[in-house]
C-alpha cells in the first residue's frame, strides 16, 4: 500500500533568494525527508519537488539518501527568486501514512524560507 | 495517432525519457505529440515540469488511470483525438500502476488509435531492493511491456546489469530491451529505434 503526501505553496521571499540559496535549502529538505523515510537504503517511491517562477525553474527528484537528482531550466543559475511556487509530491509505499505526513510537515517548519502559503 | 504507454515504478525515469522522447519526436518531422500525464497525489510535478520544457500536457488527477480514472482516460483520449488527433499521443501512467488494465480500457474504448505501444522503465539502481519490498508490482509492470528500459545503469556494476537483464528477461522474454542513462542524455540512434518500433 502506498501514501502520498502533495501540496503547492507560494514562498514570499523577502529579500528576494539567489537560485543557489533556494536550491540548497530545497535540497536539505529532500534529503531529511529521504533520511528519515527509506527502506533498505531506497526510497520506496519518489520524493519531488518543483520550485518555480515564470520562466525560471528547477526539479527536485530524489529515490535514494544521499542522491539527489535536479533539473533546471537555461535560466535557473543566475535567476534570483521573489514569490516562487513550491509543489512537492510524496509516495512512499511501506512506511504509514501517518509517518509520512509527520516527517514531511516537520521537514517543511525547518525550511526557514519566508512566509509560506498555499497557492 | 499511436499510443504510446510509459509505466515503471515512481522515480524510475519515466519523465526524463518522455522529456526526451518528445523533444526528439516534434523536432524530427515536426510532429505533434501529447503527453497525458497521471499522477498520484492532488500536486502534480511532472505535468507542471513538462509543460515548462515547452511540451502540451494534460493532466489526469486524483486516481490511477488503471482503476479509478478509467472512464476519464477514455474520455481525454477520445476528445483529443477527435480535436486534435496528434501524430502521438503519449500517456504517462503513475508509478503504481498495472499497465495491462489500461491497454485493456484503451483497447476497448479508445478511438482514432492506430497502436498502442507500451515502454516500461525499470530502475536499475532500486531493482534488487524494489522486487523484495513490492516484488508483484514491479513484476506485473514487467511484465505488460513491449519495450523495456534498463535505466539509471551508470548507479550500478556491469555484474549487476547482467543480473538485471536476466530478471527482466525471465519475467518477459519476448519483450525488446535497451539500457540506457536517461538524466546523461538518450543516443538519437536508441529514440529512432523506439519511435520505429510503435
Amino acid at each position: 500500500m502506498h501514501e502520498s503526501v502533495a501540496q503547492k505553496l507560494i514562498i514570499k521571499l523577502q529579500p528576494p533568494l539567489s537560485s543557489e540559496k533556494l536550491a540548497d535549502a530545497v535540497s536539505d529538505f529532500i534529503a531529511k525527508v529521504a533520511d528519515d523515510l527509506n527502506l533498505k537504503g531506497i526510497i520506496p517511491g519518489h520524493i519531488k519537488v518543483l520550485i518555480a517562477e515564470n520562466d525560471v525553474y528547477a526539479a527536485f527528484s530524489c529515490t535514494k539518501p544521499g542522491k539527489i537528482i535536479k533539473q533546471t531550466s537555461a535560466s535557473w543559475d543566475l535567476a534570483a527568486l521573489h514569490e516562487p511556487s513550491f509543489s512537492y509530491n510524496i509516495v512512499i509505499f511501506g512506511i504509514p501514512k501517518e509517518k509520512v505526513i509527520n516527517t514531511v510537515k516537520l521537514h517543511l517548519g525547518q525550511l526557514n524560507l519566508g512566509a509560506l502559503s498555499s497557492a | 495517432m499511436k499510443l504510446l504507454l510509459i509505466g515503471g515504478f515512481l522515480g524510475s525515469g519515466k519523465t526524463t525519457f518522455i522529456r526526451h522522447l518528445a523533444k526528439y519526436l516534434v523536432g524530427n518531422g515536426e510532429q505533434q505529440v501529447v503527453i497525458i500525464e497521471n499522477e498520484v497525489g492532488e500536486v502534480g510535478i511532472d505535468d507542471q515540469f513538462l509543460s515548462k520544457e515547452g511540451l502540451l500536457v494534460k493532466e489526469l488527477f486524483g486516481g490511477c488511470i488503471c482503476c479509478q480514472l478509467t472512464g476519464d482516460l477514455t474520455l481525454t483520449v477520445n476528445k483529443l483525438a477527435e480535436q486534435i488527433n496528434p501524430d502521438w499521443l503519449i500517456v504517462e501512467t503513475t508509478g503504481v500502476a498495472k499497465p495491462d488494465a489500461i491497454i485493456s480500457t484503451l483497447t476497448k474504448y479508445g478511438k482514432g488509435i492506430q497502436n498502442i505501444y507500451t515502454l516500461i522503465l525499470a530502475d536499475a539502481s532500486r531493482w534488487f531492493e524494489l522486487n523484495e519490498i513490492i516484488p508483484e508490482l514491479i513484476q506485473s509492470q514487467i511484465k505488460t511491456g513491449d519495450l523495456i528500459l534498463v535505466n539509471k545503469i551508470d548507479e550500478v556494476s556491469s555484474q549487476e546489469i547482467d543480473n538485471i537483464i536476466s530478471g527482466v528477461k525471465d519475467l518477459n522474454s519476448p519483450a525488446e530491451l535497451i539500457t540506457l542513462s536517461a538524466l546523461n542524455g538518450i543516443e538519437e540512434s536508441i529514440l529512432w529505434r523506439i519511435s520505429n518500433y510503435a
